[in-house]
């Protein structure tokens, strides 16, 4: 290994032992000084050129230990130690270097002290940098280690996720189309046996539970006062989508048959509400799914412009009650996955989207721009929604991470994981301002120009 | 007039549905209150407490948006206005962490796991409301029907 002190007293070393004409050596450029596992007697220390020190594990695999340039000593821990060699030393250019062995040992150098006493200071240097490289490697082979693990880890991830998925797509897929098969049963059952009946359970089937348990509380009192019904007729009218015209409509019998009128909406409505909850299921088992899946070929040359554009559409029907603005600059192809960057705009847009509905945004607006800054492609996506509350602002690209509560757009938390996910995968920074009528996305993708 | 009451809150729809069609079973004599989030279980509690009736029974989801299950039964144990008040989470998603949080934080008195059973959760809600009636000292006559014998008959033993 090699050593540079420099310092007065190495300095001294130098010109007593380093200065004979007749101890350098030419080494021209690949020629070894020594190879690993050998006895060395002889300290070196480089005059020009460069030299480059490594080892061989026993695997066959090269590590790096030093570069020695001049000025600096080479094999003080084998001569030294006398154990044999740790390193290969090879010149990387055509260099010299001189050269002392015990015999060639000259004891000028004050008093009584030895050779080993002498050169003490560039030993205990040595140490010292063979002990920090060493703490080097390890670090660097447990980061390695850190990163195999977590990509074995996600690769079983990803398999299981399959392999869930497959069985939960039939279970789901068989609960989803009988629930669907008996709901028409029992309207044709209906439809025969109670007629009468047959118009509530349509109704609760195909509106469900739009109202919250809280108007449902205002609606039982509004109707109690207003058709006069018992505590009971009102809740099990309150609780269906009929209004106050189509109660008018019973006339004198709305007391009697608010119980039946009630149980049949009720019927229709949970009929909906297992429909739901099956696509609900197979939403999420697709988000895991999606979550585990190994990093797809990247092989084409993609517009972004393109995928922004597919995406848009993909959303059309989201869209449509929304004013989009398009800015797009004309950028560079970049080598990638279409289907990857449609999944990331597609995650973001419908975000912004269900931000604006969600917070009943006046005049809702989104905004996608594109254009190129210091070699990067930018795409910046932008709502005048209510914004990400401050609580989760911290942890949105986390799993699990959610505002959303209502509807088929039911959040599992799991959109901007697999966005980062993807863009993690091309180098590409995402970050995001957000405030009450500002909300902004900013994606820097790096194009093939700024890495080689 | 010292009527208990039973709150459920979740902030899905089609989960407080299903609840009210098992909960039916105390329909007669209990009143059942249905809550999306916290908040509005709060404010129907300050409508109860202000009518002078009883928050007997809470059962309420953890993982909601705003404020969370535990927070809120924690808050609940706080609250001077319902020392006994019962305390069942009915939960999905908990992890460890949340249901130590949730049995030392805010003592709850149950814990169930979705999906449930439904004659487990209705037997557990009897248990807490016996428990409840008992605590308050309110007439359980009025509820005997409704209530769970073996609860009841350990507590009348002991003050026999």
């Amino acid at each position: 290994m090699s050593t540079f002190v420099k310092n007065f007293h190495t300095q001294f070393l130098i010109d007593i032992y380093f200065s004979d004409p007749n101890r350098v050596l030419k080494l021209p450029e690949n020629t070894y000084l020594f190879k690993q596992d050998q006895f060395n007697d002889r300290l070196f220390l480089v005059k020009e050129g460069k030299l480059r020190g490594f080892g061989i594990n026993p695997d066959g695999s090269e590590v790096e230990f030093f570069t020695a340039t001049p000025y600096m000593f080479v094999g003080v821990n084998s001569f030294f130690s006398t154990s044999k060699t740790m390193t290969n030393v090879v010149a990387l250019e055509d260099s010299s270097v001189a050269h002392i062995g015990y015999k060639d040992a000259v004891y000028l150098a004050g008093g009584n002290a030895s050779l080993s006493e002498q050169f003490l200071p560039v030993i205990v240097s040595e140490l010292t940098i063979r002990q920090t490289r060493m703490m080097e490697i390890g670090a660097e082979k447990e980061k390695t280690l850190n990163k195999l693990i977590q990509s074995e880890k996600l690769a079983s991830l990803g398999q299981m996720a399959a392999g869930i998925a497959h069985e939960l797509n039939n279970a789901i897929a068989v609960l989803e189309k009988n629930t669907g098969w008996l709901g028409e049963q029992v309207a044709k059952i209906i439809e025969s046996h109670t007629p009468d009946m047959l118009e509530y359970f349509r109704k609760g089937m195909t509106e469900g539970r739009s109202l919250s348990n809280n108007e449902i509380r205002l609606r039982e009192k509004q109707y109690r006062k207003v058709f006069k019904l018992t505590e009971y007729a009102a809740e099990m009218l309150a609780q269906t989508s009929l209004d106050e015209s189509d109660l008018a409509k019973l006339g004198n019998r709305i007391e009697e048959s608010a119980a039946l009128i009630g149980t049949f909406w009720e019927a229709g409505a949970t009929i909906k509400d297992m429909l739901v909850a099956a696509q609900h299921a197979t939403y999420v088992v697709k988000s895991v799914k999606e979550l585990g899946v190994q990093r797809s070929r990247r092989d084409q040359k993609i517009e972004v412009n393109e995928t922004l554009k597919e995406a848009l559409t993909l959303l059309q029907s989201d869209l449509r009650k929304i004013n989009v603005d398009l800015h797009f600059s004309t950028l560079p192809a970049i080598i990638a996955n279409a289907g990857e960057l449609i999944q990331v705009w597609s995650n973001l847009i419908k975000n912004a989207c269900e931000s604006l509905v969600q917070g009943k945004t006046i005049d809702p607006l989104l905004e996608v721009a594109t254009y190129m800054e210091n070699r990067k492609i930018i795409v910046r996506i932008r709502d005048n929604g209510p914004g990400i509350p401050e609580e989760i602002k911290h942890k949105i690209f986390q799993p699990n991470v959610t505002t959303k509560k209502e509807g088929l757009s039911f959040g599992l938390g799991l959109g901007l994981p697999i966005v980062q996910r993807i863009l993690d995968g091309y180098g590409a920074k995402i970050v995001f301002e957000s405030e009450p009528g500002n909300t902004t996305f900013t994606i820097s993708i790096p194009t093939g120009d700024t890495h080689g | 007039m010292a009527k208990p009451n039973i709150i459920c809150v979740d902030d899905q729809r089609d989960i407080l549905a299903t609840l009210k069609k098992e909960l039916l079973f105390f329909r007669d004599l209990i009143k059942v209150y249905y809550c999306e989030s916290a908040e509005e279980a709060a404010t129907i509690m300050d409508e109860i407490d202000a009518e002078s009736e009883h928050v007997a029974v809470i059962v309420c989801d953890h993982v909601m948006p705003g404020k969370s299950g535990v927070d809120f039964l924690s808050e609940v144990k706080d609250d001077n206005r319902f020392p006994n008040t019962k305390k069942l989470l009915l939960t999905g998603l908990a992890t460890h962490e949340d249901t130590i949080e949730a049995i030392n934080k805010a003592k709850i008195d149950r814990y169930i796991g979705k999906p449930w059973e439904t004659h487990d959760l209705i037997n557990k809600i009897r248990v807490l409301l016996t428990e409840y009636i008992l605590e308050e000292g309110l007439d359980y006559n009025d509820y005997i029907t409704i209530l769970d014998q073996d609860t009841l008959y350990a507590q009348l033993r002991k003050t026999m």
